[in-house]
């Protein structure tokens, strides 16, 4: 009902005078459409060949286009904020190889090798072309000369010449329209450093062993086995921050920092740490402010992870305040121990039984939190989360410090690719498109199984080896409510003569009942239900390529009966499934032999003869599923990995000084006010002379809003230094004046329903009833009006005020 | 707007005829960014032993041939190669592209930088790709050259996300080409290979775009591949050769195309005339399908009375959105923003009954005549097709003259269309003589005998309606 009220209130385009032509036609005989609501996914030639590998074929590259995208991003931003020059001719060679990236024979990774190579270098190009943009603007910025340069590191290797000496900073810009706060890694010689932020407080930061499996990658040239590992907290949003590491002073006493972290000092530690950071991580910058407000003093507590407080005032501005300080944490709900979990006594050491203890209080961080070291603990955790590991040393269990006990086994898989060939069938043949395994059973790898488990102050990290060519690392950032699993697969061995199709699966004892959910382009989410199709009724379907759906940022399954939602977030497109229930898989790599694209083409990544290693992350995150502040975050989070803040590190200069350094503008924002949360500065470019393109991005969904979820934004105040003007809005494309633009008016046969993913599997019928209003002219000092979904596209007029 | 709208000439779609079976005959060709080749390799056409596509011959190729004949259209799509192209185009030759997207006799569909990928593309890439080609398009061509329909004709799969989008960019509809072979029969059984598809259900109807699904990929109909990377035989249709086979092929076109109207739920189809980098030798394609329409048109089979003409797909969207509705000149009161607001009936009703007009018109090109020959003469470019053309549209008329009266309406509009083709070449050669524009001229396949109009008072006539309009407007003193 109130939604109803949405749209006629929020009128969103269409003339009024067509609504009246519309009638006048109504009782005519035009085609009458059918109607769909959900989508083409999985493509099948035929009963045998589904086009569900293309979902996951070439990962380095799916992976190199994302990246360069934010780079792409960060570079047209800088461009407007920093009044640069024309660079036109630049962007002109970015939008090229960002377009053809796009291809559906490109990205999907059906091309040649040495397509692929020529294109790889071209992004490798732009990349570069973006970081002379980003120089000059961050130059001109900081007030730095206009000579400085700055260098981009080898992550993928965790390798990086420049941060590899006694003395450097570094710069993360953020493109996304709030601040973003993450954990920053910068390979490090085997020295303590000092971290300084900009106004020269030392922040904590710690050192730990980068995995072994990341050392042997071949290409690593690098002798650097360490890892300076710290929180970069709300870096400015449209803006940056630098750091400033530099070695510690030798006086120093090495003695007292290898003290051995035994497990009670790390609790006690951790004590210490949740109290007092609680207090900033949810901090004011985001404002769930999606809740229903009332005149009257409302108190809603939630429980969950990230448990906040929130308590309205009349200024319609919402201060989450933490409530769970380590003093009030209640006890951990054991009520639901599963056999599978390993005995859960540690939940308690979360803090409950150590809270008074102040010798926790008074322990040395400064002296002892810098070095990291190997435990012989059989758990990780930070306030939120604790993984355990079991007696075989494999991942087990998962337990949330609001009660949350879940299962929890990660493996590696493969399917052996099928040959028709081989077995005289006249079956297509997999390739970079068709993903077809010889049988339904996967492969487990597991022939070379070590577990490792690290502890530091900043993170806590379980190293993961499967195989040699299957590894990860578990990571568990202090105040962060997200496991982060770093994989690596490669090479891929083919000496046995069968293409792989390498996946991970993600085991719970959740019971999703055959549904889960993946996003599609990023954006809306949609259900998927184990062996069905929406609308029609497969038969003989391939119970696994057959299930397999494109991941492009997200994939979750939900056990209504428990509350628990288990998402997994990729950083690039991946094919992903559940094909058993409480289990999420996600393919990973695949090497295949054979060739269905009829033209010789096959998917077998090679790097001197031996096949390419891949590297990526998932971010795993489990919450209570009726928390709607939680499904907020995951929306947040999803950006936050799609337009990663990118890191600059100076480059090596011997004048490199801490005291230069800090005289320069090292904090810099470009957004003028505060945005309500769920809203995106979509798109902010250079139109043309003086005319901006600007799309703002209402990115929540309505499943996750409280209230409607509309959110209002006023252009005038959005940008820092710069005037908006005139506005005209135009469609998403930007190439038709909203008011120019009349869809057609066709007949349709039946109605859509409200909500597919409530009508799927459950046939809940409820109708959609939306009209549409008139466009008016936009005047600028109106506020844009979002709704859920929601992308407005403006050409603004502008000047810099200064 | 309404200069635009004169300008862009979007009446000029084929006029269906209520009854018969509109067959939309759509060349294009389908051009990958990269996939055996590189983009440079494909455009250029090296790596010919990889691959012999070769796109700036396509453009070229497709170019000359739509200057042969009015009737003729064609179909591109991805803005990145249209680019490479329009960057090394001399200005001739790009004011002879840019009048031929404003006649409507080339179309972008889609007209992203590419036709990207759906299922593994994250949504503001996919949004900087269509901005970016679509601007390309708007800075070259100008309004005309805005798309109206999507044209995802080969992806691998397709996402409520990127529909949503489309929606959003203000395309009429959506072209699909692969559809799960199960979904497909689906489709088929309940008459659903036209649909309305909603993108997103909180955005609702701002997210909903009409989508057809292709009937066969985007390929020729079986057999009528006309491209040198196909082995099929072109017709014959010289009866006395012994090659002679236009009958069998017809039957059998005329065969696959009834099959194919089963499917949809009006008097329209579509049917796709190319291939992957097809019409490197537009004009093997281009006078087959002149054939093929021809015998069409004329064949005994042809019982159903098929109506088959050259059309584009946003002249297919339009038919099937003006299918049925009694009164299609109530839209031509919203021409200046419907994108098919302009409808050539309420200037036709006006027109063909007026006699004098005809042959004011006649008197008219008979005048035109004379200056064009003179013109040729002084500019030595000699004899010319135009010149010909006219000459003999003048001739015939002349000696028509005198029956329009008691002839049929459709022989009567058959007499203007040639006279008004004839006019509106010839005064693309009166500049061409002044500017030097496209030299070869000759070696036109067009038989220079009478026998070709009484062929041709068969065709597809729309064109001509606004045409003649047009030509009378800038010809009146």
């Amino acid at each position: 009902m109130a939604r109803r009220a949405t749209w006629t209130a929020y009128p969103v385009r269409r003339s009024a005078s067509l609504a009246v032509e519309h009638c006048v036609h109504e009782k005519e005989t035009g085609p009458v459409l059918e109607t769909k609501q959900d989508d083409f996914f999985p493509l099948a030639y035929d009963k045998h060949s589904y086009t569900s590998g293309m979902f996951t074929s070439r990962p380095t590259f799916k992976h190199f286009v994302r990246e360069a995208n934010v780079f792409q991003q960060t570079a047209r931003q800088l461009q407007v904020v920093a009044n640069l020059g024309n660079n036109d001719d630049l962007f002109e060679e970015f939008s090229w190889i960002m377009g053809v990236a796009q291809d559906h024979n490109v990205i999907s990774g059906a091309m040649r090798p040495y397509v692929k190579d020529y294109y790889t270098e071209k992004l490798h190009l732009a990349v570069q072309g973006a970081s002379v943009v980003i120089t000059e603007a961050i130059n001109k910025v900081r007030g730095s000369p206009t000579t400085t340069e700055y260098r981009l590191c080898y992550f993928n290797i965790s390798s990086c010449p420049n941060t590899e000496v006694e003395r450097f900073y570094i710069i993360i810009y953020n493109s996304l329209a709030w601040p973003v706060t993450m954990p920053v890694r910068l390979p490090i010689l085997n020295k303590k450093y000092d971290v300084f932020d900009p106004l020269g407080h030392k922040i904590k930061a710690v050192m730990i062993k980068i995995p072994d499996h990341v050392m042997k990658i071949p290409k690593r040239r690098s002798k650097v086995e360490d890892e300076l590992i710290f929180i970069a907290e709300n870096i400015p949003a449209l803006g940056f921050r630098s750091y400033f590491v530099e070695e510690t002073n030798i006086n120093r006493k090495k003695k007292s920092l290898i003290k051995k972290i035994n497990k009670n000092s790390q609790k006690k530690y951790f004590i210490r740490q949740a109290s007092k950071d609680n207090l900033t991580y949810f901090n004011d910058n985001e404002n769930y402010d999606d809740y229903d407000y009332s005149k009257t003093e409302t108190k809603v507590e939630f429980g969950d992870i990230g448990d906040v407080k929130v308590t309205n005032d009349n200024n319609n501005v919402i201060t989450p305040k933490p409530t769970r300080s380590a003093q009030t944490t209640k006890s951990y709900d054991l009520t639901k121990p599963n056999e599978n979990i390993q005995e859960v006594k540690n939940a308690n050491d979360f803090g409950n039984d150590k809270m008074a203890d102040n010798d926790a209080m008074k322990y040395d961080l400064e002296k002892d939190s810098y070095y990291s070291e190997e435990s012989s603990d059989n758990f990780i955790k930070n306030k939120y989360i604790q993984i355990n590991i079991d007696e075989y040393r494999k991942i087990s269990s998962l337990n949330l410090s609001n009660g949350v006990n879940i299962s929890l086994d990660i493996q590696f898989f493969y399917y052996v690719s099928d040959e028709p060939a081989k077995l005289n069938s006249s079956k297509r043949n997999p390739g970079a498109y068709i993903f077809r395994s010889i049988d339904s059973h996967p492969e487990p790898i597991i022939d070379d199984f070590e577990t490792t488990i690290f502890k530091s102050n900043v993170v806590e990290e379980i190293h993961c080896k499967y195989s040699k060519y299957a590894s990860l690392t578990l990571k568990l950032y202090a105040n962060n409510p997200i496991v982060e699993v770093d994989w690596l697969v490669g090479p891929v061995s083919i000496n046995d003569d069968l293409g792989k199709e390498v996946f991970i699966r993600y085991t719970t004892d959740l019971e999703n009942k055959g549904v889960f959910y993946t996003d599609a382009n990023g954006r809306q989410t949609v259900k998927r239900i184990r062996d069905r199709r929406a609308l029609y009724e497969p038969y003989n379907l391939d119970h696994i390529a057959g299930n397999y759906y494109p991941v492009t940022s997200r994939i979750y399954i939900e056990d209504m009966k428990r509350n628990i939602r288990v998402s997994v977030f990729n950083d690039r497109s991946q094919g992903g499934t559940s094909l058993l229930d409480g289990s999420i898989d996600l393919m990973l790599h695949r090497r295949i032999l054979t060739d269905d694209s009829g033209v010789q083409t096959f998917l077998n990544e090679t790097e001197n003869d031996v096949g390419i290693i891949v590297r990526g992350t998932h971010y795993l995150y489990i919450t209570k599923s009726n928390y709607k502040q939680n499904r907020l975050f995951e929306k947040k989070f999803a950006k936050e990995i799609e337009l990663k803040p990118q890191i600059l590190i100076s480059k090596l200069n011997r004048n490199t000084d801490k005291k230069k350094w800090i005289i320069l503008k090292n904090e810099f924002s470009s957004l003028k006010t505060k945005l309500p949360f769920g809203v995106h500065i979509l798109t902010l470019q250079k139109w043309q002379t003086n005319k901006l393109l600007l799309r703002l991005e209402n990115y929540l969904e309505q499943v996750d809003v409280i209230n409607d979820g509309i959110k209002k934004v006023f252009l005038k105040d959005l940008l820092k230094n710069i005037k908006l003007k005139n506005v005209t809005e135009t469609v998403l494309s930007a190439n038709i004046n909203l008011k120019d633009w009349t869809p057609l008016q066709w007949q349709i046969n039946g109605s859509f329903v409200k909500n597919f993913n409530d009508f799927y599997g459950n046939h809940k019928e409820e109708f959609s009833t939306d009209t549409l209003g008139p466009v008016r002219d936009f005047n600028i000092n109106e506020a844009v009006v979002l709704v859920p979904q929601q992308i407005r596209t403006f050409i603004v007029d502008f000047e810099y005020e200064n | 707007m309404i200069g635009y709208q004169r300008l862009c000439k979007h009446e000029q779609c084929p006029v269906t005829r209520d009854g018969a079976l509109n067959v939309h005959i759509i060349p294009h060709s389908h051009m990958d960014a990269g996939w055996v080749k590189t983009f440079d390799d494909y455009y250029y056409g090296t790596k010919s032993s990889v691959s012999s596509a070769n796109v700036q011959l396509i453009y070229h190729s497709v170019l000359s041939e739509l200057l042969h004949d009015k009737r003729r259209k064609f179909t591109f799509s991805e803005t990145a190669y249209f680019w490479r192209w329009w960057k090394e185009q001399r200005g001739t030759t790009r004011a002879t592209f840019r009048s031929l997207v404003a006649e409507g006799r080339i179309e972008f569909a889609g007209g992203g930088w590419v036709q990207s990928d759906e299922a593994t593309v994250d949504y503001l890439q996919l949004l900087d790709q269509y901005t970016w080609g679509l601007r390309k398009l708007n800075d070259t061509l100008g309004p005309c050259g805005k798309p109206k329909a999507a044209w995802q004709i080969d992806t691998y799969g397709h996402t409520r996300e990127h529909t949503s989008l489309l929606a959003q960019m203000g395309f009429d509809g959506l072209f699909i080409g692969r559809v799960e072979h199960r979904e497909r029969e689906t489709m088929i059984e309940e008459d659903k290979m036209e649909f309305m598809w909603r993108g997103s259900d909180v955005l609702g109807k701002m997210s909903d775009i009409m989508t057809h699904t292709l009937y066969n990929l985007y390929n020729a109909p079986e057999g009528f591949c006309f491209d040198f990377l196909c082995s099929d035989e072109p017709i014959v249709e010289d009866p006395d050769s012994k090659s002679y086979n236009a009958d069998k092929r017809v039957n059998d076109f005329i065969t696959q195309i009834e099959r194919q109207a089963k499917y949809y739920d009006h008097d329209n189809i579509m049917v796709t005339m190319g291939g992957d980098f097809t019409y490197q030798s537009a004009a093997n394609w281009f006078i087959n399908i002149d054939k093929l329409i021809n015998h069409v048109t004329t064949h005994p089979a042809n019982m159903s009375d098929i109506n088959i003409f050259y059309s584009t797909p946003s002249c297919y969207l339009k038919s099937v959105y003006l299918y049925g509705r009694r009164d299609k000149a109530l839209y031509t009161e919203k021409a200046d923003h419907l994108p098919y607001g302009s409808d050539v009936n309420t200037y036709w009703t006006g027109f063909y009954t007026s006699r004098p007009s005809l042959k004011y018109l006649s008197k008219r090109a008979h005048a035109f005549l004379q200056v064009v020959k003179q013109l040729s003469v002084l500019s030595r470019m000699g004899d010319s097709y135009e010149l010909h053309l006219l000459r003999h549209a003048v001739g015939l008329v002349l000696h028509h003259d005198a029956i329009t009266g008691t002839s049929q309406q459709r022989v009567a509009n058959d007499f203007i269309r040639i006279l008004s083709e004839a006019i509106e070449a010839c005064s693309k050669k009166v500049s061409q003589f002044l500017s030097v524009l496209t030299p070869t001229w000759g070696g036109s396949r067009r038989p220079k005998n009478s026998q070709q109009f009484i062929i041709c008072h068969q065709l597809n006539i729309s064109q001509c309606r606004s045409n003649v309009l047009w030509t009378l407007e800038i010809s009146s003193p």
